[in-house]
């Protein structure tokens, strides 16, 4: 071991680990800028609605737009809102009919997206960033439904920005000095655990290496959470002031059009007792904005006219000077705005509305979520990169030589070169399963591309073209990498892969897409061969189980880490660049394996067998293969990658939850799959009852589809895919098993049944979408997910009445 | 020429409606003349015949107008279509439903006693199906479309609810006018679906047939004690504006307060509240379907004939006042509110 190699090392995982800190503030900073200009945009919307209400009224009366006698004095009156900067009413052609600013228009953004009310019912809301000014737009309409105009108002962010320029900058300056700690502790702690005349010294055995690779594993890891997580809170610290004042102001808009409602009632001569249903009406004003809590009017002697919410057990008396008294303790973390009552002047009661203090710290759930999703994300990236550095730490000249010479295949348990190879497949699969949560949203967006194409099958057909592609690039590419050599094919395709994602990223039309995914599953197709043909020519028979177990399982973290990662992705800065994301992944997957493997390797590969004509009709000739087949493998992978790829991001996005959200979901299925996968191999194995896993698994699809189908909420989807993942993993291990038992008892190579199986399996995966897009046709989303459930678990039903159990030695086929 | 041609093509394109450019292309012969239209009136010009006028003025389209007015009095009407025969103008604006059909007759009367090859805008028409102007409000299919007056049922039945929930309802109309037959009906179905029981009350008939102002307090009178808590009023002329004072009095005498389809027993008597269209806004309406086929030169047989989207809201304060029956203050934010 050189000390070199240590530091370098000691650098990656604490460069690692200082980038965690570093993504974890900014995903965080972002957040908390997009929920500002959330909440800004709402109030900026409920205060045009409430004026337009008013115009419409005065267009039904029969009153051109232009003539409104007071609309000036309206505008002028909503520029004086907090943080209104200019209010304005242009018509149709956005000639400004009032303004509040100089009536040249200087104050009003130069560029105004165009207005085309061409047809009736058109024009809607809309919002907008113009340098530092929030702009909302919302459309008048005459009494038949036809845009006549519309309530533009500009917000001045400037103050905001600047505000939160200066606490990112305080914070930068904090967060470099925490990450830089951080990453010299990381270095000293792994040059203790290391030093040349340390713990370490001329160590290499196996116990040690595992546990070296556990302690700074366990070390790294908490570190990283426990330091993110203090950054999320820093920046949390510094937001929450301005959170306040911003939803405080929005509380404000409603407080003053329900207190407008009243004062008008009451100009009218109604008494605030006899005003029917006000209750209700506030219930209604109050119902979209969550942070309201409960509202209360006092008449003009301070007694309760009407009172909800957290109000609902006040009796008064309310004394209408000041603000009232402070609330009872019991109403702790509950804000009273307030606002008084009159009729001309004259004092009438006072207006209550209990706003949320913790409201903020409920938004703050959704980036927790985020938070966590990068954490895991992190966490897994740092495992694969302690494993390897481990490895690469402890490899001794004698192992080296050892792997390099002895092409039967090394020692069992010595899997040391192997193990190099988890990083780079890691990273490639990643960049590719980025674009998992949000692939259908991205593909609809494409789809008025291809106005040929039916909306369904645009969703539907890049996946499965994908599928195809790639299960038949993988028989070829297994003959081609014996040639060119596994090293090479697996840097090959992923460039390949790269150049894929690359070109998706810039493709602005759905043959584009079709084109370049067609490109990106073929090298998908050669890295996943030529890394199963690394696997399969450093391993010998006793030791290709585990050596394959290194390749799923960094597929497998891949799969979890890269919807959740590239959702977060995609909801922060596009799809685009998620996909050119990708496209560096792939391509420092490609520079890794070359600097790893770079010059060895050729020139040892084993032959793997050819999928023979032959040996499918020999197996097709087997009705246990063929009954496994069509009523096993074929199912379980329409419903895996239709339910998974397909029908989920189309279900959760039209629940209007975020990319994000998808990707985390998905990301459940993975964790469930990896944390049970082994469990039911094991006792599969142990129970020799693979026909019942498999049934058991089948028809328990359908059991996971229930809660989406009762009601498809936040909860009930995690929970439907968390089954999914779980009859999922049930069948994946006894089906493999299967099919090997198969080929020994029927005579054929299992190494060819293993291919062929793969083989049709796949063409099950590319049926998926389309089966998803068959069900969609006749039915809803939840409908769909409920239909595949039953597909398998007819399937399942019908595979156990037919496959006959493994027969003893000898008998070929079941009578 | 960059003549009115052009100037019409930019005022369409820049208008609300913004027909395609090429709607210049005018069905006019003569691109100087103005467009003449054909008024066949009822009781002679109101509000909603300024909103008419007022919509094109400001699209740009010159007008010349042609007036005939029966004064209720079908009898002037076959004289009315020969005058048209003879004149031949680009449109017809035909207002209410005695005129509508006396111009146009019902879709399967003899073709040769009406208007059949000048297209034809309707307005103030309650019904133009049952009255057999037109088979398919989406799609009229003849020379003939137009705007109806009244807000659909649901609407109505929306807002008098909204105005105070409610578990009977009453009415009276008048058996002879097919038009409030067919709303009793309408209404005893929608309030079927929402479970309210409707306590209905034909108005008596005199000797000689004709429905009888002396019966009106009695059948107010019935209709309040089978518990009615709010009486609707539909678009019944004899009621709503011939009789509409001794209908509000005895309702305020009985302390039932009256919703009404139409306006005037709200705007001019003691009526509560009233869902109607705003005049100005119906005759607006009705000349944006004049100017699709004028301007963009669209079949008036494909052009839908619609009610507005919108209508007026009109609160009776000084009745609310005396029945103590006051509107939710959020109906107030959109209702007019009158007689303060």
């Amino acid at each position: 071991m050189k000390n070199g190699k240590i530091g370098l090392s000691a650098l990656a995982i604490a460069a690692i680990i200082g980038s965690s800190v570093f993504f974890v503030a900014l995903i965080a900073h972002l957040k908390f800028e997009k929920k500002l200009i959330e909440i800004s945009v709402s109030r900026l919307f409920d205060i045009a609605h409430l004026s337009n209400d008013s115009i419409e009224f005065g267009l039904g009366l029969g009153l051109e737009i232009a003539s409104f006698p007071d609309l000036r004095n309206l505008v002028v009156r909503l520029a004086q809102k907090p943080g209104i900067e200019t209010a304005a009413i242009l018509d149709p052609t956005d000639s400004i009919l009032f303004s509040s600013g100089p009536p040249d228009g200087s104050r009003l953004p130069p560029s105004l997206p165009p207005n085309t009310p061409q047809s009736v019912g058109e024009d809607v809301d809309r919002h907008w960033l113009a340098g530092e000014r929030l702009v909302v737009s919302a459309p008048i309409r005459n009494a038949f439904g036809q845009t006549v105009g519309r309530t533009v108002l500009v917000a001045s962010l400037a103050a905001k920005q600047a505000e939160a320029r200066s606490i990112r900058d305080s914070l930068t300056y904090w967060l470099v000095t925490l990450a830089a700690g951080v990453a010299l502790l990381t270095m000293a702690a792994m040059l203790h655990a290391v030093r040349p005349n340390g713990p370490a010294a001329g160590r290499t055995d196996r116990a040690w290496r595992q546990s070296l690779t556990l302690r700074l594993s366990a070390t790294m890891v908490s570190l990283m959470i426990a330091v993110s997580a203090l950054a999320a809170w820093g920046v949390f610290q510094r937001f929450h002031p301005f959170f306040e004042q911003e939803l405080r102001y929005s509380v404000e808009a409603i407080t003053d059009a329900i207190a407008d409602d009243i004062d008008r009632a009451a100009g009218f001569g109604m008494p605030l007792r006899k005003m029917p249903r006000l209750d209700a009406d506030i219930e209604t004003m109050t119902a979209r904005h969550h942070e309201i809590l409960g509202a209360m009017v006092a008449d003009g002697d301070g007694a309760v006219v009407t009172a909800s919410g957290v109000f609902a057990a006040e009796a008064g008396p309310w004394p209408l000077e000041g603000n009232g008294p402070a609330l009872p303790p019991a109403h702790a973390g509950v804000i009273d705005v307030n606002r008084p009552l009159d009729d001309g002047g004259e004092r009438v009661g006072q207006l209550h509305l209990g706003l949320d203090e913790a409201f903020l710290v409920k938004a703050s759930a959704d980036l927790a979520l985020d938070v966590v999703s990068v954490l895991v994300v992190m966490v897994l990236i740092m495992v694969e990169l302690i494993l390897l550095i481990v490895h690469l730490l402890t490899r001794t000249p004698s192992t080296d030589e050892r792997a390099a010479t002895d092409a039967a295949g090394p020692a069992p348990q010595d899997l040391t070169g192997l193990k190099l190879i988890r990083l780079p497949i890691f990273l490639f699969c990643m960049a590719e399963e980025l674009s998992r949560s949000f692939f259908p949203a991205f593909a609809i967006s494409l789809a008025p591309t291809a106005p040929w194409l039916d909306a369904g099958l645009a969703v539907s057909l890049p996946i499965t073209l994908f599928m195809m592609i790639w299960g038949v690039s993988q028989p070829l590419g297994a003959q081609w990498s014996l040639r060119v050599g596994r090293e090479r094919t697996f840097a090959i395709g992923a460039v390949i892969g790269a150049a894929g994602l690359a070109m998706t990223a810039v493709t602005a039309s759905l043959l584009g897409l079709l084109m370049w995914r067609c490109v990106t599953a073929v090298g998908y197709g050669l890295v996943l061969i030529a890394a199963q043909g690394m696997v399969i020519d450093r391993t010998s028979s006793q030791n290709r189980a585990a050596g394959m177990a290194i390749f799923i399982g960094s597929l497998l973290a891949a799969a979890v880490c890269g919807p959740a990662a590239g959702g977060i992705i995609a909801d922060q800065f596009g799809f685009q660049a998620s996909f050119a994301s990708g496209a560096c992944l792939a391509l420092v997957s490609a520079l890794l394996l070359v600097w790893l493997f770079g010059g060895a390797g050729a020139g040892r590969a084993v032959a793997t067998p050819r999928l023979s004509l032959a040996g499918i009709r020999l197996l097709l000739a087997d009705r246990r293969f063929v009954t496994l087949m069509l009523l096993s493998a074929v199912p379980t992978k329409v419903a895996a990658t239709g339910i998974l790829f397909c029908l989920l991001p189309l279900l959760m996005a039209a629940q209007d939850l975020s990319k994000a959200d998808i990707g985390r979901v998905q990301m459940v299925y993975f964790i469930v799959f990896l944390l049970t996968g082994p469990l039911f191999a094991t006792l599969s194995d142990r129970f020799q009852a693979r026909r019942g896993f498999i049934t058991i698994g089948g028809l328990g699809t359908l059991l996971a589809a229930l809660p989406v189908f009762v009601e498809p909420t936040v909860w009930a989807i995690p929970l439907a895919v968390s089954l999914f993942g779980l009859c999922q993993s049930v069948i994946s291990s006894p089906q493999m098993s299967l099919v090997s038992e198969i080929a020994r008892t029927g005579g054929s190579s299992e190494a060819a049944a293993v291919g062929w199986y793969r083989l049709i399996e796949r063409m099950g995966a590319a049926a998926g979408p389309m089966v998803v897009v068959a069900f969609g046709q006749v039915t809803s989303y939840q409908g769909t997910f409920l239909w595949i459930g039953v597909l398998c678990f007819v399937s399942s039903l019908l595979f156990l009445l037919l496959f006959h159990p493994i027969p003893l030695a000898g008998r070929h086929k079941p009578c | 020429m960059l003549s009115r041609r052009h100037l019409l093509a930019g005022l369409a394109g820049a208008s609300l409606c913004g027909g395609p450019a090429t709607a210049a292309d005018s069905r006019l012969a003569d691109p100087q003349r103005p467009v003449h239209i054909f008024m066949v009136l009822g009781r002679g010009e109101g509000t909603s015949e300024d909103g008419f006028r007022s919509h094109l003025a400001s699209s740009g389209l010159p007008v010349r107008y042609t007036i005939r007015n029966t004064n209720g009095d079908a009898t002037k009407i076959p004289g009315i279509v020969e005058e048209i025969r003879d004149v031949r103008p680009d449109l017809i604006y035909s207002w209410g439903t005695p005129q509508t059909v006396g111009l146009v007759g019902a879709y399967d009367d003899d073709p040769s006693r009406f208007i059949r090859d000048i297209p034809v805008v309707f307005t103030f028409v309650a019904s133009p199906v049952d009255a057999k102007i037109v088979r398919d409000l989406r799609l009229p299919g003849r020379n003939v479309t137009g705007t109806i007056h009244i807000a659909p049922i649901r609407t109505q039945i929306n807002t008098l609810l909204n105005y105070q929930p409610c578990r009977t309802v009453g009415t009276v109309y008048n058996p002879l006018e097919r038009n409030s037959v067919l709303t009793t009906a309408a209404l005893k179905a929608e309030l079927d679906t929402r479970g309210i029981t409707l306590v209905a009350e034909p108005v008596p008939l005199t000797a000689n047939g004709a429905p009888d102002p002396a019966g009106i307090a009695g059948a107010i009178r019935t209709v309040a004690r089978g518990g009615a808590e709010f009486l609707y009023i539909g678009p019944d002329t004899f009621l709503a504006s011939l009789n509409a004072r001794t209908v509000a009095l005895t309702a305020i005498e009985h302390r039932i307060p009256i919703f009404s389809a139409t306006e005037t027993i709200v705007r001019q008597e003691l009526g509560v509240v009233a869902l109607a269209s705003s005049l100005y806004g119906i005759g607006q309406f009705t000349a944006f379907k004049a100017r699709q086929i004028l301007v963009e030169r669209r079949d008036p047989g494909s052009i839908p004939a619609e009610s507005l989207s919108r209508f007026s809201i009109i609160v009776n304060m000084t009745a609310a006042r005396e029945l103590e029956r006051f509107p939710p203050v959020s109906l107030l934010r959109i209702a007019e509110v009158i007689n303060l």
